[in-house]
């Protein structure tokens, strides 16, 4: 949903089509078709994927601030979907176990299967096994599937903090994060080139 | 080295400045959850056949034809942008309410039709499921709780009876009852 044009207009087909591209090229030029450079944020050596989904986010909030702030973007004209906590943490813990596993996510995972990766390949080919799975199980599933929803819920609003403060602490977190990392990866690299 | 130094100066700056960013003012947001956080007041409303609420039932024809609330009407989401649905949006002083299974499509039917300037549009907290339990299925309270628990729950069995016994009765009628639909104005058009 892109909230500059009315969802009536056809163009905001071509710009998400564009912008799908710009994202699948991005992610591939970050590394991120590569499974080793994934996984290795949970080994600690490579912390390249940590960085850019940092850099993505602040960016992002910066630019939504900024543009809600000068009057070009109005909040209320983002879809914000429901959270839905049980699902939620449910599902975060089977895709982080999947992460670790397989060695991707379920976006950088087509991203590799685009450049022809195999292991991309079998990846997706799980990816919909489990769908499958889960769509006919669906009843099994149900109750923590519709359970504990939230509603239209913003972080800042549940801490009770404003905005601003908020991505104040973001940001902060981002630098500590990045110097930290950068630290963490130079002493486990050292250690690696003694064996 | 020097070049992440300076992309951290950078960044905290930027941090800075939106701390101390003056809350902008948008535009009067209406949030979804504002009118229907009361559940039992929409109910209520439904019972008491309340004029000022137009309920939309963004399921597909199926689903609405199984259950759905008094009045309803049906419009799939995938047809919620057609011209002639677009007329039901168009409602003078009444609160048009989004609902469905859950609330996906109610809340992305929501931000459709408020981009489209539509007003007074509201959303079904917990869309049907969560109706079904509070209003179709309440819970016996407990022993030791406030009369106004009972209270409520001598309602919502009393709304359950309501919404389950006289269903198949509501089906028919609503049947015969045409909702006034309100044509948008056409524009002037030119030539002669």
């Amino acid at each position: 949903m892109i909230p500059f044009f009315s969802p009536q207009d056809e163009i905001t087909f071509v710009i998400s089509f564009i912008i799908g591209i710009a994202f699948g090229f991005i992610l591939e030029q970050a590394g991120f078709s590569s499974s080793r450079k994934l996984a290795g944020v949970f080994y600690g050596y490579d912390f390249v994927v940590v960085r850019v989904f940092f850099t993505a986010a602040i960016t992002t909030m910066l630019g939504l601030i900024f543009l809600n702030y000068f009057g070009y973007l109005n909040f209320s004209d983002i879809f914000i979907n429901s959270t839905y906590i049980w699902a939620t943490a449910v599902g975060g813990a089977i895709m982080g176990l999947g992460f670790i596993i397989g060695g991707f996510c379920p976006g950088t995972s087509v991203c590799a299967l685009a450049i022809g990766k195999i292991d991309a390949m079998v990846f997706v080919a799980g990816i919909f096994i489990g769908a499958f799975i889960f769509g006919e199980a669906y009843p099994i599933f149900k109750d923590i599937y519709i359970e504990g929803n939230l509603g239209r819920i913003l972080i800042y609003d549940t801490l009770g903090i404003s905005q601003g403060t908020f991505a104040f602490s973001m940001i902060l977190i981002a630098l500590i994060m990045f110097w930290g990392s950068y630290f963490i990866q130079k002493k486990i690299s050292k250690k690696e080139m003694k064996y | 080295m020097k070049k992440y130094i300076y992309i951290s100066f950078l960044t905290f700056t930027f941090a800075i400045i939106v701390a101390f960013l003056p809350k902008q003012n948008t535009k009067k947001e209406l949030s979804p959850e504002e009118f229907l956080s009361k559940i039992n007041k929409l109910a209520k409303s439904i019972i008491e056949k309340d004029p000022n609420i137009f309920l939309i039932d963004l399921r597909e024809k199926e689903e609405f034809d199984k259950f759905s609330l008094s009045n309803a009407v049906n419009i799939p989401l995938k047809d919620l942008l057609k011209i002639d649905n677009l007329d039901y949006l168009e409602q003078e002083n009444k609160k048009i309410v989004f609902y469905s299974n859950g609330t996906t499509y109610s809340n992305q039917a929501w931000t459709i039709a408020t981009r489209l300037n539509y007003k007074n549009l509201y959303v079904l907290k917990g869309g049907l499921n969560n109706w079904k339990k509070t209003i179709l299925e309440p819970e016996y309270p407990k022993e030791n709780a406030d009369f106004k628990e009972f209270d409520l729950y001598e309602f919502r069995m009393g709304a359950s009876q309501y919404f389950t016994g006289s269903g198949e009765k509501e089906k028919a009628k609503r049947k015969k009852k045409k909702v006034i639909k309100k044509r948008k104005k056409k524009e002037v058009e030119g030539g002669c």
